[in-house]
């Protein structure tokens, strides 16, 4: 009774579905229109998920990959929805590292959007409430079903949080956001679907578990047809070359709190399928297409980084700056050797903390000066120290400065795709492994360009205009709450720049 | 051993210095400036007397080492280790650098008083910085492995952008600032690859992994594994890799670019960069790896010619000049170009005391080029002059530090002697005779300041007779104090160390020439006195001049036009690459997803049109699109359902 009783208090579901249940209350017409109660409800929310989440997090113990290959806390919901296909939650070590995240980034976002959002807030805290939900759910799925569930569901707020505080063309970014997404959902729900009806068939159950033993054993057709559809889902949200228009404009319009959810946690999910279906199902399959995906990955880092040295936007710079981060972590997720993934899952941590705090950066900057040009900025030192001083670090950290988070994820990722056992095979595009990475690695110059150009444009260089309500020359203060979701930020950056076997023990793959 | 584990402190000391730093002053009993001056004075010091009492029991036990470890990052055969390896260089190395931090803290505590941005913060964040910068090169001379080689050398680059950056309101000195840190992330790239390429075939097989990864106490060994598998070529590809990353921050040719911008930072950062800190870092690196690159005799050779290359070039460029700071940094690469000279010929021992000993003689230039400069005189010494009678002692020193740095008297003369006689028993006579032709070139642009900024008519608008029956010459003792232990230093500690050093700093394996050669020394010795006496007739006396042509002139000045070449690559590879690369994902990537869009929204209207609505909302195509997909996603699973009987 007792273990019921634990394992019904402790279960993922409530972990998944309480958020979703918070944003509706939010929502409903009974809870009070008053932003002060709506705020304060949403950010307690979320501390009680960031805690409960840290107990997944300390008492889950199976390793990913492990011969046992189960998760731990398996929590199934007694709903068949159809036959054979239930909603189903489970969590490891890098579950629960994501759900830790995604919490920790809710909440802070949660906070720096108290100055942030002005408008119809109890609609964007419900949404964003719903929103953690969803991503939390994609994270503890534990079955193909539950995964596209969640991925489908996720979209609907972010289209609406898009849309309805984000900035000029926001309508327009938001439905390249979604008909992207789309469009790479297709071809995941087509691959689902094969593998339910052949699971159907061979009389497999088909949650993950089982997947990571018996996917092997699929017809070899079938598991590449399988793994393609996967993958072209996941690099659109990655995202990877070719596929990252959307993120730009998405980005640039989305308010800054969707802003630091959506570069911080939401393009995670696509690396995090990608480790958790590709690499873990289908891994020799996989093995076919990562050559090419290492090749992508290079070509993505150095034409972001490119692109963003060319940028005159801060944001859209940023957003350029996360779509070449994107392809580090791919590098290393595509690398198959250990280091290789442990530094695209610890750089997945990393990149997380620094593109908030720079999106946030970016937002207030936005809010004092009422302008993110390039050119319309510059010499902010003066006016805001602590800001600079704070901000300097996280862009340390995104070139990858060592003793700083940025560093071991990238040096780890890339290292793991240069010495890659891939390299000795007869793959397709296998002999382009070592060039691809080099080529990647003089992103180390181009990132320090344009992270440079960011500073000094910004916070040194000559003021080409003054800033609009400061004419007195004031310094300028920032709110307690902006302070200090960037301190903690960067105080993570250092923490665990300096101890990065704190995040790398936890997940051990 | 006990020893090995104090060497922690070193690394530790002067982050507590700097994080004491940042307590607010009303939590302090004493002024906060004196109790910031103390605390970094005490890091140094305890970490100086560390260096000396291992230096001592390593020179009564030659052979031996210190060596401590911790995992740093351990990722299944990926380990980086962070640890303290103390070996007869890097305890030479390390009491050169604690030896030239004392007395710049000391002079930095005045120098960096005047008001030249006002407030405390500044002074504060100078001197946390300058702690940082002080424990990043600790941890780059204790390094114990490549790896931990790169960390602390980016940290290095890092604060020594900072720093120079240190008046970031002044647009030369931000300008200046990021000039270094791209050029260095040139280097940082390259040894980046570098350890790529070493660590691949390292860590292919487990059983090989030497402990440490990269152990800087066991190259060799590694070396010639990689060497064994890499093939001549490609291991000759990963040392010029590494010769690259050392060259770019010890700014030799092309690289020497930054060099002479960074001198906008406070002049006592000027004597740290130059004397212990980032320019030594790239002499070090090759040093350290020296039993390495010894495998590829190409290797050997392009740092010997780019060595030789740049102790003339730049020593030309040194003598057009007329900024004191700028003249003391072209002389820095023309100096260090010698030491690289020294170590590809394979004078280990000479290039090692070469880099030691001018790192104190320029340090202590610099310190009087700041006290010059903060006196409120010019930098330009065409407007300095004369200073010999009002500052005889700082002319005394600036005449010490030439006459070491050109070799002739002093520590330096024990270091170029060393250099020379290997060369000279040797019997490698072309890279003997370029160097002593760098020498001499040498001599003429440093007696070219000296008699320019100390001889001649005064031409300053300071005015001396307010200094006049004051001691030192009106200099604050805070300033006068650090440049006398750096000229007595410079006076003697070369000639104290060098009679035993080739016994102590020694490579395995190679032969040691130890014999000395009086009739190269005295020929030199008076070659060198005609060419003192020539100068004093054109600067001295000004019985002879010079005429200037004006296109070798400007060629010179412009530094041969590298300098535009690095403007060129940044403005049309970096900057001109990254627009057309903007362009086209703007019209090109982003247009043809656009149009994509356009043909699927041509379709829904055709669609609408078809159901004869009127409804103009994007969410309704987005939903109607979602529930097509999965009722089509319903229909293949029923249907497989259905057929396969599940």
């Amino acid at each position: 009774m007792a273990d019921n009783f634990i394992s019904y208090l402790f279960s993922i579901s409530v972990l998944v579905l309480l958020p979703i249940f918070a944003g509706l209350i939010v929502i409903s017409p009974f809870y009070p229109n008053n932003a002060v109660k709506i705020r304060r409800f949403a950010k307690g929310f979320c501390v009680f998920n960031l805690i409960y989440s840290l107990f997944f997090m300390l008492f889950t113990g199976s390793e990913i990959g492990h011969p046992d290959g189960n998760f731990s806390f398996i929590y199934t919901l007694p709903i068949e929805i159809l036959p054979n296909i239930t909603l189903s939650f489970a969590m490891d070590n890098f579950s629960a590292l994501m759900c830790v995240l995604t919490c920790f980034i809710m909440l802070i976002a949660l906070v720096a959007s108290k100055s942030m959002i002005i408008s119809k807030q109890k609609l964007f805290y419900s949404l964003m409430l719903l929103l953690q939900g969803a991503i939390l759910g994609i994270f503890t799925a534990n079955n193909l079903f539950t995964f596209v569930l969640f991925w489908e569901l996720e979209l609907i707020p972010v289209y609406f949080l898009i849309s309805m505080w984000g900035g000029a063309s926001a309508k327009k970014s938001a439905q390249k956001f979604i008909l992207f997404t789309f469009a790479g959902s297709v071809f995941m729900l087509i691959a689902t679907a094969l593998i339910y009806a052949y699971g159907a068939d061979a009389g497999i159950p088909l949650d993950f578990g089982t997947l990571f033993e018996k996917a092997g054993d699929f017809p070899v057709l079938l598991q590449l047809v399988v793994s393609l559809g996967f993958v072209l889902a996941f690099i659109v949200k990655l995202p990877v070359f070719g596929f990252h228009s959307w993120l730009a404009d998405a980005h640039t319009d989305a308010p800054t709190p969707v802003s630091m959810v959506l570069a911080g946690i939401l393009l995670k999910t696509g690396a995090y399928g990608l480790i958790r279906i590709n690499l873990q199902m289908f891994q020799e399959v996989f093995q076919l297409i990562a050559p090419s995906l290492i090749f992508l990955g290079a070509l993505g880092v150095l034409w972001a980084s490119y692109t963003a040295i060319a940028q005159s936007d801060i944001k859209r710079m940023i957003a350029f700056s996360s779509i070449a981060h994107m392809g580090i972590i791919l590098i290393g997720i595509a690398s198959f050797s250990d280091f290789g993934l442990n530094g695209a899952v610890f750089h997945m941590v990393s990149h997380a903390l620094i593109s908030a705090g720079l999106f946030m950066g970016a937002g207030i900057i936005y809010q004092k000066f009422k302008t993110r040009k390039l050119e319309l900025l510059g010499r902010l030192s003066g006016y805001m120290p602590h800001f600079t001083v704070l901000i300097m670090f996280l862009g340390l950290a995104a070139i990858g400065m060592p003793l700083t988070m940025g560093f071991p994820g990238e040096i780890m990722s890339l290292a793991g795709g240069f010495i890659s056992p891939l390299v000795d095979t007869e793959y397709f595009a296998s002999n382009l492994i070592q060039p691809s990475v080099l080529f990647a690695v003089t992103g180390i110059i181009l990132s320090a360009t344009y992270i440079l150009r960011l500073f000094h444009k910004t916070f040194f260089g000559i003021p080409q205009n003054e800033p609009q309500n400061n004419p007195l020359r004031e310094k300028i203060r920032l709110s307690n709450h902006q302070i200090a979701v960037l301190s903690i930020l960067a105080l993570g950056i250092i923490i665990f720049g300096l101890y990065p076997m704190g995040i790398i023990n936890m997940i051990a793959f | 051993m006990n020893i090995a584990q104090n060497l922690w402190f070193l690394l530790i000391l002067p982050i507590l210095a700097a994080l004491c730093t940042l307590v607010p002053s009303k939590y302090m009993s004493l002024p906060k400036k004196q109790i910031t001056l103390g605390l970094s004075l005490l890091a140094s010091g305890v970490s100086l007397i560390i260096t000396l009492f291992s230096a001592n029991y390593l020179m009564n036990n030659p052979g031996e080492f210190f060596e401590t470890n911790i995992m740093f990052l351990d990722a299944s055969v990926f380990k980086i280790h962070i640890g303290a390896l103390l070996d007869n260089v890097s305890v030479f190395m390390l009491t050169i650098l604690y030896l030239i931090t004392i007395p710049v803290q000391v002079f930095s505590f005045k120098y960096m008083e005047q008001p030249a941005e006002g407030n405390e913060t500044a002074f504060s964040r100078y001197f946390i910085l300058l702690n940082l910068f002080i424990f990043s090169m600790a941890g780059l001379i204790l390094s114990t492995n490549l790896i931990q080689t790169y960390i602390f050398w980016e940290l290095v680059g890092l604060f020594s952008y900072l720093l120079i950056g240190f008046y970031y309101k002044k647009p030369e000195a931000e300008q200046a600032a990021r000039k270094t840190f791209l050029i260095n992330k040139i280097g940082d790239f390259a040894l980046f690859a570098a350890i790529l390429g070493f660590t691949c075939f390292l860590v292919q097989d487990a059983e090989t992994v030497l402990y440490p990864l990269l152990s800087l106490n066991d190259v060799s060994s590694w070396g010639l594994m990689a060497y064994v598998q890499l093939g001549p070529y490609m291991y000759a590809a990963l040392c010029i890799l590494i010769i690259i990353a050392g060259f770019t921050k010890s700014a030799q040719v092309p690289f020497q670019v930054w060099l002479a911008d960074a001198m906008e930072g406070p002049a006592p950062v000027s004597a740290l960069i130059h004397g212990a800190t980032m320019v030594s870092a790239g002499a070090y690196l090759l040093i350290r790896l020296y039993p390495a690159l010894i495998l590829s005799p190409i290797a050997l050779k392009i740092i010997a010619a780019i060595g030789i290359l740049t102790a003339i070039m730049c020593a030309v460029v040194a003598f057009v000049q007329n900024d004191i700071k700028k003249i003391l940094a072209f002389s820095t690469s023309s100096q260090l170009g010698l030491v690289f000279a020294a170590l590809g010929c394979g004078a280990y021992s000479g290039a090692i005391l070469q880099l030691g000993m001018h790192g104190i003689a320029k340090a202590m230039m610099f310190l009087v080029a700041g006290i010059i400069i903060h006196k409120g005189m010019s930098k330009n010494i065409k407007f300095l002059g004369g200073l010999r009678e009002h500052t005889p002692y700082l002319a005394a020193f600036w005449l010490l530090g030439t006459l070491s740095l050109s070799g002739v008297f002093f520590s330096g003369f024990y270091a170029k002697e060393m250099i020379l006689s290997h060369l000279y028993t040797s019997g490698q006579f072309a890279s003997l005779s370029f160097i002593i032709i760098a020498g001499f070139l040498s001599i003429l642009y440093l007696f070219r300041s000296y008699f320019v900024i100390f001889e001649d008519t005064y031409k300053g608008r300071y005015d001396f007779s307010k200094d006049k029956n004051k001691s030192y010459d009106g200099i604050n003792i805070y300033l006068f104090a650090p440049a006398g232990v750096l000229a007595f230093l410079t006076a003697f500690f070369g000639g104290s160390i060098a009679p035993d050093f080739q016994r102590y700093v020694y490579i395995m394996r190679q032969k040691l020439y130890l014999t000395r050669h009086p009739e190269l020394e005295i020929s030199i010795f008076i070659v060198s006195g005609l060419i003192i006496y020539f100068m004093w007739q054109i600067y001295g006396t000004k019985r002879f001049k010079f005429k200037k042509i004006r296109f070798i002139y400007r060629f010179i000045v412009l530094q041969f036009y590298i300098n535009k070449m690095f403007d060129f690559i940044y403005k049309t590879l970096i900057k001109g690459v990254a627009k057309i690369i903007k362009t086209i994902d703007k019209y090109i990537i982003n247009g043809f997803w656009n149009f994509t869009g356009q043909i699927a929204r041509f379709g829904g209207y055709l669609v609408s049109r078809l159901q004869n609505g009127n409804i103009n909302s994007y969410i309704f195509y987005s939903f109607l699109f979602l529930t097509s997909v999965l009722l089509c996603a319903a229909m293949v699973y029923i249907k497989g359902l259905s057929h396969y009987g599940g």
